[in-house]
């Protein structure tokens, strides 16, 4: 769908999804015992995270959520019952 | 206000935006896959194709996500979603970018690319 709009760089997709996958590793690390990403306070980086695994989680993308993550998996059930998420 | 909207994860981020704010922004869905972005009269709008995009009261176009909820954030402060003091702030634009250069780009392309 987007080779006819822009460049793409076919080589590079399972790539860049493992960067990705790295990152998110690192994240969950990080997030002790953090209800939120900044802590206790719901924020913009909450927003962009769970707005984007949620995209991920689809057939068609197919960049689901490793089982080892997880304080991701308990973070995008978390965000995913706020009302807001299915706007 | 307008923001242009359509499927995808980013529109998805300022819409979840908006409704957290509690706020009311007339939009207008673009058909994306369509490729209606990609025509003359979206371009007008956004000449980078890309959606979302905010137009505001006086016609000014913002487009970028995170560039888009900044805004929203500064019309509309409360309830915070960025933060409430200098350090929150920060603390917040520091995930943010972590996030978005980290995770969001690598796997949005993974996608597109593919």
């Amino acid at each position: 769908m987007f080779r006819p709009r822009m460049r793409v760089i076919p080589e590079a997709s399972e790539g860049l999804k493992a960067c990705a996958q790295d990152i998110l590793g690192w994240l969950d690390g990080q997030m002790g015992d953090n209800q939120w990403v900044c802590g206790d306070r719901f924020s913009l980086a909450d927003i962009l995270l769970f707005c984007f695994l949620d995209f991920a989680q689809s057939e068609r993308v197919n960049q689901p959520i490793n089982p080892d993550h997880k304080w991701v998996q308990a973070f995008y059930e978390r965000a995913k019952a706020r009302p807001s998420a299915n706007m | 206000m307008k923001l242009y909207q359509s499927v995808g994860p980013n529109p998805h981020v300022v819409r979840m935006f908006i409704a957290e704010k509690g706020i009311d922004v007339p939009m207008e869905t673009i058909d994306v896959r369509g490729g209606e972005n990609r025509q003359p009269g979206y371009l007008a709008v956004n000449p980078r194709g890309q959606s979302p995009a905010l137009v505001t009261d006086d016609g000014t176009l913002i487009s970028e996500i995170t560039v888009i909820c900044e805004y929203l954030e500064e019309k509309f402060p409360t309830p915070a979603l960025i933060g409430t003091t200098p350090e929150e702030r920060g603390v917040t634009r520091m995930w943010t970018r972590r996030i978005d250069l980290g995770i969001c780009e690598p796997m949005a392309n993974g996608f597109r690319y593919g």
